[in-house]
């Protein structure tokens, strides 16, 4: 089975790759190559991430970078197809879930594309701020990228019109505002993804205010400190 | 390719068509074709993607296991969460490969005429090799091996089978709970008919000689029209 040509083809010809998912064509080999190779790409960009404090920590987000983004969409994606079938979507869930995981594909490949450049800012800059935000910016970036890619596949593949009920389009927006609060909080759960200067291997930070409160800490201290 | 051998691949498309399945080299329907493990190629493929399964198995239960014992104040066995999440990948990983097998038991009959249907494309390309050879060897002239033709036809005939075949698994398939409720049926209808018959006999000389007469031969013709449905599946 190769995965990466189904990735590729996700890549070259959308268009297409919805056409197939519409039609159900091969779908259960489309969520099998998108699930090994996306988990693929997570794990190199958390293998990267993680170098930042050593080996063990290395280690530790190759798993748990992959495992954040396939959580996170096993998580939301019932909500996603139960509601939408309740409100008239014919899909089947193997439809919701090959074009779910586009979404994690795109990212993976975004977020893969980026390691050389996070890579080059983990070797020329010792600063745990700034790698902190540059890693924030570019998982929101990709995440946006992803989600949006997201939210036009399938509206396309739902061949959502002017006669759609318009909570459909309501519902979808909701479920992108879910997944990315999922997925933020499950970040922050399973933090840490590159572990704080001089702090030994942790497997876990202790729970401390969220994800935005600690953001804004580091914007604070980024412009301020520096 | 010339035409006539291009008409005689049956394609990977036409097969999945044929089949209502996803059919590759190594799977079908999500099964591993046995054959494909006779190929050191193919083997290490299948190998590769049931690593990468599993991998992805172990990654999602330890992703799973991290959030549980996150909450857990004195949590610090890192090792002994990691061979938990080994036992449940390997759990999952026999839980796979058992319900691959049963699948197997209901895909058997495709799995050979896959293996035949395979044999028969590996001919059809072999004699576009050997046509191409002869073309390279002989420009301009008849690039046909001997008795290209009648080869050929038997390829058609044998296209023509491959296909009768698979549909006949397909609809044998799919139709297999209903053929079973069928059989069950038939077994219904016969003792059925038996009560009939032994009705009809202590029954003779009464008035309701004609109803019983009349609700034998209703059971004569489903038992036949049964047969007539069944018949190919027994």
């Amino acid at each position: 089975m190769n995965y990466f040509s189904t990735l590729i083809t996700l890549l070259r010809d959308r268009p297409i790759f919805l056409e197939e998912i519409r039609n159900g064509t091969k779908l259960e080999s489309k969520i099998v190559a998108l699930i090994v190779a996306s988990s693929l790409f997570f794990a190199i960009y958390g293998a990267i991430v993680g170098a930042s404090s050593g080996w063990q920590q290395m280690l530790l987000s190759t798993v748990k970078l992959p495992a954040l983004y396939l959580l996170t969409l096993l998580i939301c994606l019932p909500t996603l197809y139960f509601f939408d079938i309740l409100f008239g979507s014919k899909a089947t869930f193997k439809q919701y879930t090959a074009l779910s995981l586009t979404t994690v594909s795109v990212i993976s490949v975004l977020l893969f594309s980026f390691a050389p450049v996070t890579l080059f800012f983990l070797i020329s800059i010792r600063d745990y701020h700034f790698f902190l935000l540059l890693n924030v910016a570019i998982f929101a970036l990709t995440g946006f990228i992803g989600v949006q890619l997201f939210y036009r596949g399938i509206k396309s593949v739902m061949k959502f019109d002017e006669k759609t009920p318009q909570i459909r389009q309501r519902l979808l927006l909701f479920w992108l505002v879910l997944y990315g609060l999922v997925g933020s909080q499950l970040g922050w759960t399973l933090r840490p993804f590159f572990g704080a200067p001089g702090e030994p291997f942790q497997l876990f930070r202790p729970i401390e205010s969220n994800f935005y409160v600690q953001i804004i800490k580091s914007i604070r201290w980024f412009l301020l400190e520096n | 390719m010339k035409s006539d051998l291009e008409d005689l691949i049956i394609s990977q498309d036409q097969l999945e068509q044929l089949t209502e399945l996803e059919v590759g080299k190594i799977f079908m329907g999500g099964v591993v074709r046995p054959s494909a493990l006779r190929s050191l190629g193919q083997l290490l493929s299948f190998l590769m993607t049931e690593f990468s399964i599993l991998a992805v198995v172990f990654i999602v239960c330890l992703g799973v296991g991290l959030v549980i014992v996150r909450s857990w104040a004195s949590f610090n066995n890192l090792l002994g969460l990691i061979a938990v999440v080994i036992g449940v990948t390997i759990t999952v990983a026999i839980a796979w490969n058992g319900y691959q097998w049963q699948r197997y038991k209901v895909l058997k009959t495709l799995s050979h005429l896959l293996d035949e249907v395979d044999r028969h494309n590996d001919i059809v390309h072999t004699i576009r090799v050997m046509d191409e050879l002869r073309l390279a060897q002989s420009p301009g002239s008849d690039p046909g091996i001997p008795n290209r033709a009648e080869i050929i036809a038997a390829l058609e005939a044998t296209r023509d089978s491959l296909i009768s075949a698979l549909m006949t698994e397909r609809i044998l398939r799919c139709h297999q709970a209903v053929l079973q409720h069928g059989r069950d049926l038939m077994g219904s209808i016969e003792t059925n008919l038996a009560a009939l018959q032994a009705l009809h006999v202590s029954n003779q000389s009464t008035e309701y000689q004609q109803f019983l007469q009349e609700a034998l031969e209703i059971g004569l013709a489903v038992q036949q029209e049964m047969m007539t449905k069944t018949g190919g599946d027994s």
